[in-house]
């Protein structure tokens, strides 16, 4: 374990060489929340009525919906570690890794949780910030048990966010030119994550299959339980689930991993 | 027991072909042609510990994919290799932990970091004491003489620098074995020098075992006794170096420095084939076996103030191995389409 902290202790440092970018990055990510307060509000507006809802969903609802799951994605999102998977293995950068006594999918990992780390030591100053002017639009009374589900559903969306972007990675194995399909796996996964609006908007039918997609923890889940909309009953169930696609793609990785090693060619002196 | 031990190692690769031109890149969407290229081709040899081997080979000669093999990255298609006792390509952390692979043309350091962070990385990943870590690291930076730069930021290293910290993060972990592929490329001579010098003095006082890759002979002089050859992926010599020109060049060449200009081109044409002519200095490439008459001939004949008698260079003699090597191959490949 000592040297998987070490790599997240020296990446940390990595990034704090960069904490200006980082800083002006957590300041700004907020940036397109405002074009979605405008977007609930007019479309709420047009709407008419006292206490206008979507699919059970008020105006404030939305909105603090849209400003929590910039909290889930803040654990969720990868940026950039599919690509850097599948330029290790197109440029031959895995043959540092693959030489010494480390596993590389556990490098990766922590050094993923090093970037998300320093991340939230930025967005420690900033977040706050926002959830302070947004705070009359959290109605909601958020109680113990759900609490602890959102942690649990964070948790969850992590790993999620985490293997699924090393399992896209490792198939550049088999594909080594693989940008338009990261492109593609990357707006569907936005879309898929209820980062955009939440799944249940999109119907009763589309959502029975949509919510058990495994990109629904990345955004949608831990947001929902936060604003209450989750059933006690069905919260145990909801992370069991997601729990499930945890494993599914520890097994789908350590598969391609087996398999993709051994067509590894390694190029580049 | 040999501490490397490789038995017919074989490495195939199916290489996509496209035929040229747009039409070329349609028709390579619906039916595809691939070709098989042996990078290394039954390749066997043993090294024992201590040794200093040498891994001669034009470019694409398979001895890259030979190291890789050998470092556990690349799985072979046949054969077998063993090293330390292991199969490489297991990659077992027993096994990781007692080699190195130093590459010229790729690094391990964090770029955005001072090189210490880099090797403190490694110190922890490979589970060095601080003791032995400390101990090591001193005794290296003094060897290499970088104390200085080891907190400077790598991305602001020279390359050379840069070379120097990649060899202390290989090293720390006091490999038993080494291989190295081009580790002085792109560097200048003073710091070739410098990393020749250190790998010779290194190779003394650990009795560490080192394959080496290069293509800069003046590397592989100072350093290897041995060495392998290989083209086309097949081995076509292991030994002594000097063994190479004995065994691969047939001529020698006579220096004669003249006191009297007066020779024609026709009479010294007569001893051997003259390489250089400028004024009164000529060196003529005289077959092996006419080296004492021809020097006896023309010190009888002409006015001779100086003679030297040299081997033919290293350089030209591996040419000359490579390039009839080539042409044997080219032979098989026709003869085999016959």
């Amino acid at each position: 374990m000592k040297k998987y902290w070490a790599i997240l202790t020296t990446r940390t440092q990595e990034d704090m060489a960069y904490r200006a970018n980082y800083f002006i990055g957590a300041l700004f990510r907020f940036l397109p929340l405002v074009t979605s307060i405008v977007l609930w509000y007019a479309v709420f507006k047009s709407m008419g009525g006292t206490h206008p809802k979507i699919e059970g969903m008020s105006y404030q609802n939305l909105i603090a919906y849209t400003a929590l799951v910039y909290i889930s994605r803040g654990v969720s999102s990868m940026p950039g570690m599919t690509r850097d998977i599948c330029n290790d293995i197109k440029d031959g950068n895995l043959n540092r890794y693959i030489v010494r006594p480390i596993n590389y999918s556990g490098y990766q990992i922590v050094y993923r949780l090093a970037h998300k780390l320093v991340f939230w030591l930025i967005a420690a100053v900033t977040f706050p910030v926002i959830f302070f002017l947004l705070r009359h639009d959290f109605t909601h009374q958020i109680q113990p048990e759900e609490w602890v589900a959102f942690i649990i559903a964070l948790i969850i969306g992590f790993w999620i966010g985490m293997l699924f972007s090393l399992t896209i990675g490792l198939l550049a194995f088999w594909f080594l030119e693989i940008s338009t399909f990261l492109y593609v796996i990357s707006t569907i996964e936005y879309f898929l994550s209820g980062n955009l609006i939440p799944l249940n908007l999109f119907g009763p039918k589309m959502f029975e299959i949509v919510g058990k997609l495994p990109f629904s923890y990345e955004a949608f889940w831990p947001v929902l339980i936060l604003l209450g909309k989750v059933a006690q009953h069905q919260l145990v169930s909801i992370l069991l689930w997601g729990i499930g696609w945890v494993f599914f793609f520890l097994i789908v990785i350590n598969i391609l991993w087996f398999l993709g090693i051994r067509r590894y060619s390694a190029v580049g002196g | 027991m040999s501490i490397i031990e490789v038995k017919n190692l074989t490495k195939t690769y199916l290489i996509q072909k496209r035929k040229p031109g747009v039409i070329g890149a349609l028709k390579g969407l619906f039916s595809k042609e691939y070709t098989k290229i042996n990078a290394v081709n039954q390749v066997s040899f043993q090294v024992e510990e201590g040794e200093l081997v040498g891994f001669l080979g034009p470019n694409g000669a398979g001895k890259t994919t030979t190291l890789k093999m050998l470092s556990g990255i690349l799985y072979p298609t046949l054969g077998t290799a063993r090293v330390l006792g292991f199969l490489p390509w297991e990659r077992k952390n027993e096994f990781r932990k007692q080699f190195a692979l130093v590459m010229g043309q790729k690094n391990q350091l964090w770029w955005d970091l001072p090189a210490q962070e880099s090797l403190f990385l490694n110190k922890e990943i490979y589970g060095i004491p601080s003791s032995a870590y400390y101990r090591i690291l001193d005794e290296m930076v003094e060897l290499l003489n970088v104390k200085q730069l080891l907190s400077v930021m790598v991305r602001e290293l020279s390359l050379g620098e840069r070379m120097k910290m990649e060899l202390i993060a290989c090293l720390l972990h006091s490999p038993r074995v080494l291989f190295m592929d081009e580790p002085t490329i792109g560097l200048d001579v003073v710091a070739q020098k410098n990393i020749r010098d250190f790998v010779q003095k290194y190779n003394k006082k650990n009795k560490i075992t080192i394959l080496l890759t290069s293509h800069y002979m003046n590397d592989i002089q100072a350093l290897c006794k041995r060495v392998i050859v290989i083209n086309y992926g097949q081995k076509i010599f292991d030994g002594p170096l000097a063994e190479i020109i004995e065994k691969f060049s047939a001529h020698k060449l006579i220096k004669i420095v003249m006191n009297n200009p007066k020779f024609s081109k026709e009479q010294l044409s007569e001893f051997g084939e003259i390489v250089e002519w400028e004024s009164n200095k000529i060196v003529l490439k005289v077959d092996r076996n006419q080296i004492a008459s021809a020097s006896s001939g023309l010190l009888n004949q002409f006015e001779v103030s100086d003679i030297t008698i040299e081997e033919i260079p290293i350089e030209d003699v591996i040419g000359e191995v490579f390039s009839n090597s080539e042409r044997h191959m080219k032979n098989m490949v026709l003869g085999e389409a016959k």
